[in-house]
């Protein structure tokens, strides 16, 4: 629940304005909006990252109160794919393994040491990896290509349980035509399981064929809700334009 | 090729901090024979050409001082390594720069800059001596010992968790308030050395009472070679171990090499900031301990005048790696030792010796960084 949330960029420079919405579980909710109109402000919100002028977000229940303390959101079972994965998520000099263990979760651990190879059993238990065609676990992730980096956080997201809410900002990007299937694919099936979706993309089409409702930003702020079955590209792109006037 | 069709490493890389930036050697290359051949070629070849570089223009520095470069740098060999004494007084001198370039490389995982070691060493002393004063011969060798090592770690953790709280708390860039609570230190002893705690037998010099009996690190090899130095080496194993092979670690090099991430992934910023700096500053005590209880015997004015900073160095050559420390630590010890002979064999300054610590650390880091990336370590 994102409910009357107000919240500010750390620079001071983007805000979100009275942001109000519902993820409910097993449902997919899409936010589109032209790029710096509060995405990333709400999705750091929604994360806990930013600290709420106003406002609150509940998270399976869990209240994140003030905002700022990312532990609180993951902890209540959100899963994040980040909006800038190269400088909100990769780590210069760690392999693909190593960033596959800082999905959120509480680090798997084996006395004073981290349990890689519950890491690597994670994976193989999963088909994850495979359907994200991901490069091997060995592999340095600075040295990856876009949308190879894309595909390691992807997967980090996707191996984790039962999320309550998955978070994926421009979760296509960077990928090919069967990453971004097997992606599409992958957010169906959590939100057929029981989570909570919330897709952030540009891509109207990607939205429309796989939201319940489009939550439309404009300056911060929320525009329209729309349902796909009752809207188009056109109606949508007015209001990402022009805002709730259109 | 897919995730699972190759082998992952059964641990982890271990990025460096300072070198984070991307190569193109995979894992799979790096551990080939040619590959590792080719590596040792390159750094062998790296290493002689700054070696003979870094000599070179120290050696053109002496020649306009009117000095015979040969000559000198054989007079610092000899000081530094040409005898058991020569050498046991490098150790001596190499032990407390380890200790500061330990409290260094611990914060620098996590992104950190501990200026402070110099401070952080004085405050280790001080604290060694309160507990020394406190238990007052009372005490067996041992029992004295570990708790003025305690002591010394308390003392020096508190003083480093100062700028690690004002870092998380009003976000004050802990470098410059660290290095500026290296000045306070040196007044603390100051005022001490001139005030409560003068000896009262030392004529007028400024300094504390001896440190005799079970305040004295016992003596392990030739005339003056306490067992402070074991005590380093196993504090550079231990911090290793730690950084490398441990939870704790593992969350430093994430928060070091990308804080966003770090925060994302839900990981405890404010307090592994606070635990790296405050672990920095334990060691850095450590070190004020060792050097009170062992070469110097006793609190003075001068005491580890600017081995704290010599320490930052160590840790930079070392690329902040805890083992690598070791060697760059008895290097710039070596050549602190050398530098003593200066004004005998040259008519030089002994600071002249700051000059070849300075060229070392530029030829390190400006021209001995690989452009390879981390994995390839």
């Amino acid at each position: 629940v994102v409910n009357g949330v107000s919240a500010r960029s750390a620079d001071g420079n983007a805000r979100i304005h009275d942001v109000t919405f519902l993820v409910q579980p097993g449902e997919l909710v899409g936010i589109a909006g032209v790029s710096g109109n509060g995405q990333r402000e709400l999705l750091d919100a929604v994360l806990g990252v930013l600290p709420l002028e106003q406002g609150e977000i509940h998270i399976g229940g869990t209240d994140l109160g003030r905002g700022g303390r990312p532990r609180r959101a993951l902890d209540a079972g959100a899963v994040v794919v980040p909006e800038d994965p190269v400088n909100d998520a990769v780590v210069g000099g760690l392999v693909i393994l190593e960033h596959l263990a800082l999905n959120g979760q509480r680090l798997p651990t084996r006395g004073p040491r981290i349990d890689w190879r519950a890491v690597r059993d994670s994976v193989a238990e999963r088909d994850v990896a495979e359907r994200l065609n991901l490069a091997p676990l060995g592999r340095q992730v600075s040295t990856l290509s876009g949308g190879n980096i894309q595909r390691v956080v992807l997967t980090r997201t996707f191996l984790v349980d039962d999320p309550t809410l998955v978070v994926a900002a421009y979760p296509s990007r960077g990928l090919d035509i069967a990453s971004v299937r097997a992606t599409q694919q992958l957010l169906l099936e959590r939100r057929a399981a029981g989570s909570g979706v919330l897709v952030l993309s540009e891509d109207l089409d990607e939205l429309l064929a796989l939201a319940d409702r489009i939550v439309v930003l404009h300056h911060g702020s929320v525009a329209g809700i729309v349902e796909p079955s009752s809207t188009d590209r056109q109606e949508i792109g007015k209001l990402m334009i022009q805002g709730a006037a259109a | 090729m897919t995730a699972l069709d190759a082998p992952a490493p059964t641990e982890p890389s271990q990025p460096p901090i300072a070198d984070p930036s991307p190569g193109d050697a995979g894992p799979a290359e790096g551990r080939s024979w040619l590959g590792i051949a080719e590596r040792v070629g390159r750094t062998v070849l790296r290493w002689s050409v700054l070696v003979v570089c870094t000599l070179a223009v120290f050696s053109a520095f002496l020649v306009a001082r009117g000095a015979e470069p040969l000559a000198v740098l054989e007079s610092m060999w000899t000081t530094s390594f040409g005898t058991r004494d020569a050498f046991g007084e490098t150790l001596l001198r190499s032990t407390p720069i380890l200790m500061a370039a330990l409290a260094t490389a611990a914060p620098a995982r996590a992104g950190l800059f501990n200026l402070g070691g110099q401070g952080q060493l004085l405050l280790g002393a001080i604290g060694a001596i309160v507990v020394a004063n406190w238990l007052d011969g009372g005490a067996g060798t041992v029992v004295t010992l570990v708790s003025m090592g305690l002591g010394g770690m308390a003392f020096g953790a508190a003083w480093a968790a100062i700028p690690a709280v004002l870092k998380v708390v009003t976000r004050t860039n802990e470098a410059i308030s660290s290095l500026l609570l290296n000045y306070i230190a040196a007044l603390i002893v100051t005022w001490l050395c001139f005030g409560p705690w003068k000896d009262p037998t030392s004529l007028g010099q400024a300094y504390s009472r001896k440190l005799t009996g079970p305040e004295s690190l016992p003596i392990v090899w030739g005339q003056r070679v306490n067992i402070g130095i074991v005590v380093a080496l196993l504090a550079a194993v231990v911090v290793w171990v730690l950084l490398r092979h441990t939870t704790w670690g593992f969350k430093l090099w994430v928060l070091g090499g990308n804080p966003s991430a770090a925060r994302r992934a839900g990981l405890a910023v404010g307090g592994l900031s606070i635990a790296a700096m405050v672990a920095g500053g334990a060691l850095a005590g450590l070190g004020g301990m060792l050097e009170v209880a062992g070469t110097e015997g006793r609190l003075r004015p001068e005491l580890l005048a600017g081995v704290g900073f010599i320490g930052f160095l160590a840790s930079w050559l070392a690329k902040h790696d805890p083992l690598r420390a070791i060697l760059a630590s008895v290097l710039l010890g070596a050549i602190a030792v050398g530098g003593s002979g200066l004004k005998i064999t040259a008519g030089l300054s002994g600071a002249a010796v700051n000059i070849l610590m300075a060229l070392v650390l530029f030829a390190v880091l400006g021209w001995g960084t690989r452009p390879e990336g981390a994995n390839d370590r």
